[in-house]
């Protein structure tokens, strides 16, 4: 039978965990953003989105 | 129909994604929505303009313009006549409260001018600047054309399309136009390169301009009504030598370059042109008065340029300045530029052609 301090000291974990959690989650968004920002700037560097567009037949 | 296991199995295998505990799908999606919603915010939401309250130490050419601009957004609802172009232009009117007054006058309506010309304004530049502004209410547009401003191809307005001096940010509509014509697609990103732009001539931007906009403030009107503050010609004006070295030079690197090159630049004044009209403004062509030194250029030109100005509508669409009112070599800083008495010689003349467009009565005549 767990005691209630067992039980608050479970709950406070199992905060945190929902918290480190959140944050890697936050951390990956954060990093893929990055992400596609890099793209869209090597992209744009490169004039992939002008090629693409003559290439359609625009 | 899927059960939840099955649901549950389809989710997990897209654990890669970070959305295998709701925990870490919600500091994910979290993550994109704010950075989203900033992102969208700042191109789309007028935050861009730093010197909308005139609060950066405003004091010449592009800084003046980007405040006049704010002012212009926020009065809506006024009937607006609208001047974009280049230094000679910018040089051509009086102080706008000033030509405003008269035109009301003259209408007996309310009537705002605005001159958003300024240095070297790239077309490019214009089109941008009269997209920020409102579409409701009626609008004039006169956009200034010489043969300097009708000398260009799709290359440059390729290039001009992120490059505005005067920190306007790109319009969509004429990045879209751009996409169409020329298959080349440029940045969508309009905000940063703005900002930088007038950081450069000395806005001092704040985090809180990324959530806030500046207010517009009033400006005052100039001391002067013919040396408007965005006035950069005073007296004393060139020597004739002076004037006729300028005209040689301009001659010599521009002549032949504008033969070859204004038909392109017709055809994009016109598309601007279809584009506001189809926005619900009157679009008219101006036409400023130039020094007699300019006269050799003038003959060597004098034939393609009466044939673009034909192309972009002839009389109907052209205000047309030039030899209305006699002005003489001490009305003109160089070649082209007029400074204060050139500009009270020619008010007359142009609230005349202005009222004309705008469907008013003729002064009566004593």
């Amino acid at each position: 039978m767990s005691s209630g301090t067992d039980t608050g000291t479970d709950l406070v974990r199992r905060r945190l965990d929902r918290l480190y959690d959140f944050a890697a989650g936050a951390g990956i968004g954060a990093a893929s953003i990055g992400c596609l920002v890099t793209l869209l700037l090597i992209s744009a560097r490169h004039n992939v989105a002008s090629n693409v567009f003559r290439y359609v037949g625009f | 129909m899927w059960d939840f296991e099955q649901a549950s199995l389809w989710v997990r295998r897209w654990s890669w994604l970070a959305i295998e505990t709701p925990s870490r799908a919600a500091g994910f999606l979290a993550v994109v929505a704010i950075v989203a919603i900033i992102g969208l915010r700042t191109e789309l939401v007028p935050i861009w303009n730093l010197f909308a309250d005139g609060a950066d130490d405003v004091k010449v050419d592009n800084q003046l313009l980007l405040w006049t601009l704010a002012n212009t957004v926020h009065d809506a609802e006024a009937e607006k006549v609208i001047v974009v172009g280049g230094s000679t232009d910018r040089e051509l009117t009086a102080d706008d409260p000033f030509v405003s007054g008269e035109l009301t006058k003259r209408c007996k309506r309310k009537i705002q001018m605005v001159n958003l010309s300024s240095s070297s304004q790239s077309f490019a530049e214009s089109w941008d600047i009269l997209a920020l502004l409102p579409d409701r209410g009626r609008r004039l547009i006169l956009v200034g054309v010489n043969s300097y401003r009708l000398g260009f191809d799709d290359s440059d307005v390729e290039s001009d399309l992120a490059n505005n001096p005067t920190g306007a940010p790109t319009s969509f509509s004429l990045w879209w136009t751009v996409a169409r014509h020329t298959g080349y697609v440029g940045s969508l990103e309009r905000t940063i390169g703005s900002v930088a732009r007038q950081n450069s001539f000395g806005a001092r931007w704040r985090l809180s301009d990324l959530f806030v906009p500046r207010q517009p403030t009033d400006r005052t009107p100039s001391a002067n009504p013919f040396q408007p503050d965005r006035s950069s010609y005073r007296e004393p004006v060139w020597s004739r030598d002076q004037k006729v070295r300028q005209s040689y030079e301009y001659i010599a690197t521009r002549v032949i370059d504008f033969r070859d090159r204004f038909h392109a630049g017709v055809n994009w004044y016109r598309r601007l042109a279809a584009h506001f009209r189809r926005t619900g403004a009157e679009v008219k062509f101006l036409v400023a008065p130039t020094d007699d030194s300019f006269g050799t250029a003038t003959k060597l030109e004098s034939a393609d340029f009466e044939q673009a100005l034909q192309l972009l509508g002839a009389a109907d669409e052209i205000v047309d300045l030039r030899n209305k009112v006699s002005l003489d070599a001490s009305d003109f800083y160089d070649m082209q530029h007029l400074v204060a008495t050139g500009r009270e010689k020619l008010q007359p003349a142009f609230v005349d052609a202005v009222s004309h467009a705008l469907g008013c009565e003729p002064a009566a005549v004593n």
